[in-house]
């Protein structure tokens, strides 16, 4: 790594007073992919801002919403009685990540910020559409058994790994940053982007921007919710294919369902059309199976990945039966 | 004797370990020294053009930034160093990966920066990555330490033919690396045209002549010291070109040099376990007796070396059988060149073992029994059809099946339910070939009383440290803390190399003989000693038991060691000797899985083993390499695999979050039973090489309980979710 | 008021002339640069260093002066080539956070000639203090008295220039243990190449295996990814704080009665682990213990044993 400057901040405005005025800087909570992404030559950085106290590490719960500190370490809000309790995929997707121990350290806006594991972005030797613009995509012919199915193109296929972000999304989580151009809310749905020409850009944030709070609306659905990870050995390892749901039922008939997918899109994957699909009908076997056709129809599948078509529509047959009380 | 050999004595070794005391190569501090760090290739073919080490040179800290232009002229040695060129000696580029600079600095962290400052250009070659677009030039390379890659008994191909039933499959494994959690290391420090080295080795006399050669130098002026060694499995038993390197930097920059492998920079370094491909063909009889097997294989091999590291063993030696023609071929690839890896027989056991699975089914035969009906007391390529020694293996398959309940066993797949998984039971033979390299060690009693046992072999983690102290405490009659046990060190005498499972069969009768020869030499001495109460009494009617010395009818008349070498006025010293022979351990596996098809979950749940490894030394640590050795078949068997990219050659993976091992949280209860019906003939101790037998058969014994629960037969590993769908 | 000082100790081969020189040479910045309101420069009774410098300082502009000012370049020309060790810091009771801001934006501006880099680090501690901060351990010297601070009015406490190193305090298995060097170095790294604790042990450098595990104010961390000074002030555990002299912990003796290790790399981390999972209270079942253990890999594959070790020893520690 470099050899870069610390500074540590007090406050969110004097954090992003500094981040403003010192070129190529960053922030940094946990630390725990920023030193492995400069280590690796992925990202490079003269500075780094400490984020740690700035009193936006809190976790709480009102009448509306619950409100998550972007500096929050993920094993505080997973362990959180209340999370456990109303916002069950969110525990279950944070105990889901890495290990103990980087749950100890790791921040939620860090999590949310982590980047991709794709073996050719993290090989600072290889060309890699994300890490360097034009310099290709060798992804698509080579290794992607852990690269995306949907949402990708020519230039990048490489899937999000935080487990978080896909349950956040499928909560309708709100994201607050604070830039030097002052405060902003961004709905989740919108904060990722879609690789498409420009692959370097993964989200809506723009320089200097620092994630000062995650809002999660309260609601029934919320407290209705799973999280399924698939790995190929038994933890500690980034998804395979993912699914967290929120489904609430009246009798067999669907009232809501919220759905997001990991390993398998370019972003956390929520596609509204699926929902649409099982809103308002009975949930059987067969609702279930057209909602998972649905979700597939434009995926693009690749020789390591192909499985995954069949694999993320079981995962969801698995996840709403389990939630719909099926079997 | 007191009994100590057999128990299971909890590790010498363990309260260093626990402590953090224990002094791996890398913890050692070494005034003035400085850091290195390798600049590795990016390209897998072609040649350096230019090294700019302007910007590097310019980091703070930086000392030198060394290329070939300023390496010594070293010579290339002989296996185990298993590399045919010494990088940084000439412009050529053989793999992604390799040397090209190396960078010394104050600090490591310096070093590190400096090392990506250094900007490299190349003429790059298009490699070749992909095995499977080059099986056509697969060839049978020149024989690898005096064994052929071809063997032939009989007329297979005839047999073959006219045989009632036939099996012909291919099975496959990938590229894996050995992965041990300490990565490479070694220390240089030259004083007055000496070298000492603190080295991750798994051999610290082979490491020592390896380096004395390369530098030209008498072996007297090289030291290698390793008394703790983080995980070998073979990736630390050859030398590898970053210790010449660092020994060569030391020299130039005149100060002592660290060097530590990344951990991306252990998959090019250190060899692996190649690809491989394994074309078997099976003939029998209806009543499942083996006519013929044709075994061909094709193991990746590079440019520049063709050893074949994953050999045919099982194929030849385990089942009767009278017609068998092994080839094993390799084929050239532009990657590094592979080495050996825990049970490199394993490759090739794994398609053994599933295809008499797969016979057994197509003749509606118990695998068990499959295995029984072509169980051999005879060595199958001895010319003398000499008998193994004491095999115990028809007593393994017993016990382990009784052990399991495999008379439970519903021999249709597919059948066995439990809620939503199905549930399947498999075995397999497990066996492998161990090692032994002549070995002596030197023992002696102070005049405290107290024993140190001093040897240049290893403790790898298989408990060397521990089982030599016994075999020594018992073999004097001390207790077991009077014994120490030195080693890791070519100051001590040479003994062997820890690889191949030779640590035991080589060291363990020296260590027994030295003991012989000290117990000897201090009962001479009291009895011939008018102070001792024991003067007079006839040598062999001495008895030696908790340090003391008694005569066998009155035991008033006593000594002690202390007394008697205190009086002796200087230390008894021996040296222990003992040849052995190479051979082979047995064993079976028996497991269950349970496999939820929907999703392609997969649990291995039960594992029941019975091993016969002769005698068994130390309940513990043989029970240690048994849940060791299933924990990497499951690994081989599920998830293991080096990603190669088939454009550029470059690893994909080269972590430790992308290539998976197991981790906890994967491993079953294993149940490990040992058959021991050894007869400790006082020489030998009947020990034989354990080390990598166990976990042979598991992967075949996993396939086997797919097969047995979903009716899918999976020859290719891993065995990855997507296959069980 | 801005308060600009040094410590320093001269290399021990310098004569009695030299020393009068640089000492001059630093006194002169006192008188002859307006700005200064007083200053003092003598010896340091500290015990750490041998003299020290201290320079009070008006206000921001003539911070500025003072740090561009002529005297200051000459006397740092004289007296720098002759210093062995130097730690130098900022302190401000202005409670403006632009202040602390300035204030580092000069100092990294300031052009100092050579450093002595070589075999010894020259150490810039820079500190700029506002009415609610504190000192950062080490200097003796306390902030102006706090007023009272809301949280956004709290300035940075802590700013290292890149380039430079800095002092970082840490207690390491109840002791306080001082380290001077970058920001770029993590936690592994310091106890390892700096404090001379090898017990804990890097097997990936990448937070992946968990050998590097070590116990950060009570809690389970992966020192590979941890920036020793980012853990300023912190208690760390490590593998060798673990027993009490002779007496091993229960969680030690529990791996050696299960035979819980092999080659012993991953062990310490194991162990660290094993104490923290314990103390969360994780070790209720043996899956329980598989899962939350599997964050420390160990190839010898132990992990058989090492679970029978934990679920023995979580009956023996109380919680």
């Amino acid at each position: 790594m470099r050899a870069f400057g610390y500074t540590v901040a007090g406050s969110p405005a004097e954090a992003v007073r500094i981040a403003a005025s010192t070129p190529e800087s960053t922030f940094v909570a946990g630390g725990t992919d920023l030193l492995n992404l400069m280590r690796d030559g992925a990202e490079a950085h003269d500075h780094l801002v400490d984020v740690n106290r700035l009193g936006i590490d809190g976790v709480a719960v009102d009448s509306r919403r619950l409100r998550v500190g972007g500096s929050a370490r993920m094993r505080q809000v997973a362990e959180h009685p209340r999370v456990r309790r109303e916002f069950p995929v969110l525990s279950e997707a944070l105990l889901a990540s890495a290990s103990p121990q980087v749950r100890n350290m790791a921040s939620i806006g860090g999590n949310l910020l982590q980047r991709t594991r794709c073996g050719y972005f993290r090989d600072a030797a290889s060309a890699c559409n994300k890490r360097v613009p034009g310099s290709g995509c060798p992804a698509i012919t080579g290794h992607n058994r852990g690269h995306a199915i949907l949402g990708g193109g020519d230039h990048c296929i490489a899937t999000h790994p935080s487990d978080l972000a896909v349950a956040l999304i499928a909560l309708d989580a709100t994201v607050h940053l604070l830039g030097p151009g002052g405060e902003r809310a961004v709905p989740i749905a919108d904060f990722y982007l879609l690789p498409g020409s420009t692959p370097d850009r993964e989200t809506v944030m723009r320089p200097g921007e620092l994630i000062t709070w995650v809002d999660v609306p309260r609601t029934a659905l919320a407290g209705r919710s799973r999280y399924l990870k698939l790995r190929d050995r038994a933890t500690f390892e980034f998804a395979v294919v993912s699914v967290a749901a929120a489904l609430r039922t009246s009798g067999r008939v669907v009232q809501d369902v919220r759905l997001a997918f990991g390993g398998v899109g370019t972003r956390p994957w929520r596609d509204t059309q699926v929902e649409a699909a099982l809103r308002g009908r009975p949930l059987t076997g067969q609702a279930i199976a057209e909602a998972g056709r649905l979700l597939v129809r434009d995926a693009e599948p690749y020789e390591g990945n192909r499985f995954k078509v069949e694999l993320v529509q079981r995962a969801l047959v698995s996840i709403l039966s389990d939630l719909g009380g099926l079997r | 004797m007191s009994g100590l050999v057999g128990q299971g004595v909890a590790r010498v070794d363990g309260r260093a370990k626990v402590t953090g005391a224990a002094r791996y190569a890398a913890d050692n501090e070494v005034a003035g020294v400085l850091h290195g760090f390798l600049v590795m290739s990016t390209i897998a073919r072609g040649e350096v053009v230019e090294i700019d080490t302007g910007a590097a040179l310019a980091h703070p800290g930086v000392v030198a930034v060394y290329t070939h232009a300023d390496m010594p002229r070293l010579k290339l040695p002989d296996f185990p160093f298993n590399r045919r060129f010494i990088p940084m000696q000439d412009t050529r580029v053989h793999h992604h990966g390799q040397p090209v600079a190396y960078v010394l600095a104050q600090t490591l962290e310096q070093a590190q920066e400096a090392a990506n400052l250094v900007k490299v250009r190349y003429r790059a070659e298009h490699p070749v990555a992909r095995m499977a677009d080059v099986l056509d030039e697969a060839f049978l390379p020149e024989k690898f330490r005096n064994r052929p890659n071809e063997a032939a008994r009989g007329d297979a191909a005839a047999a073959l033919e006219q045989a009632e039933v036939r099996i012909d499959q291919t099975y496959s494994s990938p590229m894996q690396h050995h992965n041990p959690i300490e990565p490479h290391t070694t220390t240089a420090v030259w004083e007055d045209g000496t070298l000492i080295l603190y080295e991750s080795t798994q051999g610290v006399v082979f490491a020592r002549n390896a380096v004395a050669f390369a530098f030209g130098k008498g072996r007297e002026s090289v030291r290698v010291i390793s008394p703790y060694l983080g995980g070998g499995f073979g990736a630390k038993g050859p030398t590898y070109p970053h210790t010449l390197l660092t020994a060569a930097a030391a020299q130039l920059a005149g100060r002592p040099v660290k060097l530590v492998l990344s951990r991306a920079q252990m998959y090019t370094s250190n060899g692996h376990r190649a690809e491989y491909r394994h074309h078997l063909r099976l003939g029998a009889t209806r009543q499942g007796m083996l006519t013929a097997i044709v075994d061909t294989s094709t193991a990746q091999v590079t440019r520049v070396e063709e050893n074949i590291y994953n050999g045919s063993d099982s194929t030849l030696r385990l089942y009767a059988c009278p017609n068998v023609h092994v080839r094993q071929l390799g084929v050239r690839l532009d990657l590094p060149t592979s080495s050996y890896m825990r049970s490199p027989e394993t490759t090739a056991h794994f398609g053994l073992e599933t295809a008499m699975d797969e016979l057994s089914y197509e003749l509606g035969i118990d695998p068990v029994e499959l295995r029984i009906r072509n169980h051999t007391e005879v060595d199958q390529q001895s010319e003398t059809g000499q008998a193994y020694a004491g095999k115990q293996l028809l007593e393994c398959y017993r016990a382990a099946a009784e052990a399991f309940g495999w008379a439970r066993r519903s021999p249709r797949p597919g059948v066995t339910r439990d809620g939503d998984e199905y549930v399947g039971w498999g075995m397999a033979t497990e066996t492998h070939t161990y090692g032994v390299i002549p070995s002596q060690v030197h023992l002696a009693i102070g005049p405290d009383g107290r024993a140190t046992l001093r040897a240049a072999t290893q403790e790898i983690g298989t408990g060397t440290y521990t089982v030599l102290t016994q075999v020594v405490a018992e073999g004097l009659g001390m207790p077991l803390g009077h014994v120490t046990t030195l080693l890791g060190d070519t100051a001590y005498p040479e003994a062997s190399l820890s690889a191949g499972s030779s640590t035991m069969p080589s060291v363990a009768g020296p260590a027994a003989d030295a003991a012989r020869r000290a117990r000897d030499a201090v009962i001479a001495l009291a009895v011939a000693d008018p102070r001792s109460p024991l003067l007079g009494v006839p040598a062999e009617e001495v008895v030696t038991e908790n340090g003391h010395l008694f005569a066998r009818g009155d035991r008033d008349r006593r000594d002690t060691y202390r007394n008697v070498v205190t009086r002796h006025g200087s230390a008894v010293e021996v040296t222990g000797r003992q040849d052995n022979t190479a051979g082979h351990s047995f064993g079976a596996v028996f497991l269950e899985v349970r496999i939820q098809p929907r999703l392609g979950r997969l649990r291995v749940t039960r594992v029941v083993t019975a091993h016969d490894l002769g005698r068994v030394l130390n309940r513990r640590t043989a029970r240690g390499q048994v849940i060791g050795g299933v924990t990497w078949g499951i690994g081989f068997a599920l998830m293991e695999h080096t990603m190669v990219d088939p454009n550029t050659a470059r690893v994909v993976n080269p972590n430790l979050s992308t290539y998976l091992v197991p981790v906890c949280a994967d491993t079953p209860s294993v149940e490990a039973l040992f058959v021991d019906r050894s007869e400790p003939d006082g020489k030998l101790l009947g020990v034989r090489g354990f080390g990598e037998t166990p976990g042979t058969g598991v992967p075949a014994a996993i396939g086997n309980a797919i097969y047995h629960a979903i009716g899918r037969r999976l020859r290719d590993v891993p065995f990855t979710p997507d296959k069980l769908l | 008021m801005i308060y600009h000082g040094s410590r320093f100790t001269f290399k021990p081969d310098i004569t009695p002339r030299q020393r009068t020189e640089a000492l001059e040479g630093l006194s002169d910045q006192g008188r002859v640069i307006p700005s200064v309101r007083s200053f003092v420069v003598g010896r340091d009774h500290s015990g750490e260093y041998e003299w020290g410098a201290i320079f009070v300082i008006e206000d921001l502009d003539g911070y500025r002066e003072f740090m561009t000012h002529p005297a200051r370049r000459r006397a740092e020309q004289i007296a720098l080539p002759l210093i062995e060790n130097i730690v130098s810091f900022d302190l401000t009771d202005d409670p403006d956070p632009e202040a602390g801001v300035k204030m580092a934006e000069w100092r990294q501006h300031d052009p100092l000639p050579e450093r002595p880099v070589h075999t010894r680090r020259t150490v810039l501690k820079a500190i700029a203090v506002t009415a609610a901060g504190t000192a950062a351990a080490g200097t003796g010297i306390a902030a102006a008295p706090a007023a009272a601070a809301a949280q956004t009015a709290a300035a940075q406490a802590y700013a290292v220039a890149p380039g430079a190193s800095v002092e970082v305090a840490l207690t390491v298995n109840g002791q306080l243990r001082k380290v001077v060097l970058e920001p770029r170095v993590t936690l592994l790294d310091a106890l390892r190449e700096r404090l001379g604790l090898t017990g804990t042990k890097k097997g990936c450098d990448r937070g992946e295996c968990g050998a590097c595990t070590v116990l950060a104010d009570g809690e389970r961390v992966k020192s590979c990814l941890t920036l020793a000074v980012m853990r300023q002030g912190a208690e760390i555990t490590t593998v060798e704080g673990l027993a009490r002299g002779d007496e091993l912990h229960p969680v030690q003796e529990a791996f050696i009665r299960h035979d819980a290790f092999q080659c012993g790399a991953c062990t310490p981390g194991q162990i660290m682990s094993a104490v923290a999972c314990i103390d969360e209270g994780h070790a209720g079942s043996e899956a329980e213990i598989r899962e939350w253990m599997s964050g420390n890999l160990c190839r010898c594959a132990a992990y058989q044993n090492i679970v029978a070790a934990v679920a023995d020893a979580a009956k023996e520690v109380r919680r």
